[in-house]
């Protein structure tokens, strides 16, 4: 992958994107480490708790994806240049693959601790709607007529997406206090040991650098399908 | 002032059309009656008791029926280019999204007040409860202000029939579970008090995506 | 109405004005001047920018980059209340179908807060002979009908400049005579789209021939001698 990213000049050239990916990926290979050997074993939970430290960072990564998307959105429909529509286009790309590894994670980790694969809590039920919202997204850009216009009509979408957050949280949780029974115990609010905590923050710094790894190299490679496309055309 | 007074002249204008062409109330009146019978299909007989069914199975129909709405009030604006003839007025584009939300919000309204009756006698309901009088203009209001917007939007994609509910239902749930929540507290029999968390929840969201979509519209409607 | 200290600012002035549809240039940095009272025609094949042009500066599209003036005001801040000062036809009527002549009118005329509207239709319709299509459905009404209601609906708020694009496709002689008729009645900037040249001659004192957005030739009418006008036209047209 690193080899697409110089391609662009002709030569291959040892770039600080290079550099960035080398430096994740090693941090990737630590954080591995850290989360299913380094780290003891949870006292109640046993080894499946070891998906925490993958789940939380996950989904934190989701959530600051479509943040992204809608800064992202907001800024394009203010200079309306193509540049933040790929940003945007991008994260939310990312922000789609991140929730879809959050919620199989969240459902992995939820079967064998409170029986169930799927719970209509608010944080699950709002990250699921999340994901229904930006695939949405994601197909306004590929039923649209005119490149331009399209850019424009997901940025709104970018932008009522993230908005809808908190008041999707707020209702499905007023929702979920009346119907589903408190059956969750443990999980994330119980105690961290200190290599618990340790493990958590790295695995989070991880995924961030991660995510802005792949999402500079994204916004390249949509530069490039931009580029291939006008060339195609002419 | 003459901004309201350009609002009023759309929705009027609206009216009118309605009243000649009768495309929308009569129309989304019948699939709504349609709706209620076949709905009573979806589940064995005597499983659920009716108090319980009734509030999921009224607000969803009024979802689809919204979605019908509001398409047909926004596609409207196709013919001839009339679109464009509202553009051209000497008023932002948040007029045209404030008047053809208020129109969606009428007829839907109208559809709703033909409907609950129906509903109430399919469903052997005993009383239709007095909260919905506060319920049901405030939660399809929400449903036509994000319906409108996103009937703007999707009318210039392809597959717009599609790309409505796509991004619609899922942009909405807040607004059907604070309807479907106090509706179905109403029929319980619980008071005001009750019901007025979901209320606020429903305003929140009205006034959220009017906001939201009155700074945005210019960029949905223009080419 | 003016700005800068600019006692007479042109009707309209573009700088650099462009638009994109994707990959298209459809109006390629324009810069033009039309003073006030001015009759002007755009001229040039399908595909040269005309209808492009109408829109932008009807504001119904924004430029892609560049500037555009009415009256000495700036669009991309101004533009609601520059569209009080405009009267535009397009290719279709923005017209109603269901509803009629008059109701489309009245609509309108509430829309631009014309004073007394009624008399004001009224008034116009005896001039464009519409009196008696005042009250049947547009959808009845013919093609040359709708063409005229049209031309009343753009000038019901007596802007001061008139922007037509192609008013006269599909218009059988009459019909065009009495739309010119009436333009020509009118002191007011007209800026008129048309790939009929002679049917323009008839009204307008000068002309712009667009070519894949760009001008090509800008010129007073009378200066132009007619031959070489008709060879430059040919030649576009093939072009």
């Amino acid at each position: 992958m690193a080899g697409t990213l110089s391609a662009r000049s002709g030569k291959r050239r040892f770039g600080w994107m290079d550099a960035l990916f080398a430096v994740t990926t090693v941090l990737m290979v630590v954080n591995f480490y850290l989360i299913f050997l380094w780290v003891p074993k949870e006292a109640v939970q046993g080894n499946v708790q070891r998906i925490f430290y993958l789940h939380l960072p996950v989904a934190w990564i989701a959530y600051l994806a479509f943040f992204l998307v809608f800064i992202f959105s907001v800024l394009h429909l203010r200079k309306r240049s193509g540049r933040w529509d790929r940003w945007a286009y991008s994260s939310a790309e990312l922000g789609v693959v991140f929730t879809s590894v959050t919620i199989v994670s969240g459902i992995i980790w939820a079967k064998p601790i409170f029986g169930v694969w799927w719970t209509w809590d608010a944080r699950l039920t709002t990250t699921a709607l999340l994901w229904l919202i930006y695939v949405g997204y994601l197909m306004v850009g590929a039923y649209s007529e005119s490149p331009e216009k399209s850019s424009r009509l997901r940025a709104a979408v970018g932008i009522l997406g993230f908005v809808v957050v908190p008041i999707n949280y707020l209702s499905v949780y007023l929702w979920d206090t009346v119907h589903v029974e408190p059956i969750i115990g443990g999980g994330e609010e119980s105690f961290l040991s200190s290599e618990m905590y340790t493990t958590l923050m790295f695995s989070l710094f991880t995924f961030t650098l991660l995510f802005f790894v792949l999402l500079k190299v994204r916004v390249m490679l949509r530069s490039s399908e931009e580029t291939i496309t006008r060339i195609a055309s002419d | 002032m003459t901004y309201w007074l350009a609002i009023a002249a759309i929705v009027k204008k609206d009216l009118l059309l309605e009243v000649r062409g009768k495309e929308v109330v009569l129309a989304v009146s019948f699939f709504v009656l349609l709706m209620v019978f076949t709905f009573n299909f979806a589940f064995r007989p005597g499983s659920i008791p009716n108090e319980i069914m009734t509030p999921g199975v009224l607000w969803f129909t009024f979802l689809f029926a919204g979605m019908l709405s509001f398409q047909r009030v926004v596609n409207s604006e196709q013919e001839n280019g009339c679109l464009d003839g509202l553009m051209l007025c000497p008023y932002g584009r948040d007029v045209i999204f404030i008047a053809k939300t208020i129109s969606s919000f009428v007829f839907v309204m109208v559809v709703e007040a033909i409907a609950i009756p129906i509903f109430a006698v399919v469903f052997n309901l005993s009383a239709i409860p007095i909260q919905l009088i506060l319920i049901v203009p405030v939660a399809t209001l929400g449903i036509a202000v994000i319906g409108t917007f996103l009937s703007a939007l999707s009318m210039n994609t392809r597959l717009r029939e599609v790309m409505l509910p796509v991004l619609m239902i899922p942009l909405v749930v807040p607004a059907v579970i604070g309807a479907v929540e106090s509706t179905g507290d109403a029929f319980d029999g619980a008071g005001w008090a009750a019901v007025q968390p979901w209320i606020y929840v429903l305003i929140i969201f009205d006034i959220v995506f009017l906001v939201v979509g009155f700074l945005t519209f210019e960029h949905v409607l223009e080419e | 109405m003016s700005v800068n200290g600019n006692e007479h600012p042109p009707a309209v002035r573009t700088r650099r004005l462009t638009r994109n549809y994707g990959r298209v240039k459809a109006i390629a940095g324009l810069d033009l001047a039309i003073e006030s009272g001015e009759r002007v025609l755009l001229v040039g094949p399908n595909g040269s920018g005309k209808t492009t042009l109408i829109k932008l500066l009807a504001t119904l599209i924004k430029p892609t980059s560049g500037d555009l003036f009415v009256h000495g005001r700036d669009a991309s801040r101004h533009d609601a209340s520059i569209r009080a000062a405009l009267g535009v036809v397009l290719h279709e009527p923005l017209l109603y179908g269901r509803l009629t002549a008059a109701e489309n009118l009245r609509f309108y005329a509430r829309m631009f807060s014309v004073p007394s509207p009624d008399a004001r239709i009224q008034t116009l319709a005896e001039q464009l002979e519409l009196t008696d299509l005042l009250k049947t459905r547009v959808d009845s009404l013919s093609h040359g009908q709708r063409k005229r209601v049209a031309l009343l609906r753009a000038v019901l708020h007596d802007p001061g400049i008139l922007l037509l694009d192609e008013p006269d496709s599909g218009l059988d002689k009459t019909a065009l005579d009495l739309l010119f008729d009436f333009c020509k009645s009118q002191p007011r900037t007209i800026v008129m789209s048309t790939h009929n040249l002679d049917n323009g001659l008839a009204i307008a004192d000068r002309a712009i021939f667009l070519k894949r957005g760009r001008v090509t030739m800008d010129s007073g009418i009378e200066t132009l001698d007619r031959e070489a006008l008709d060879y430059r036209y040919q030649a576009l047209a093939v072009g």
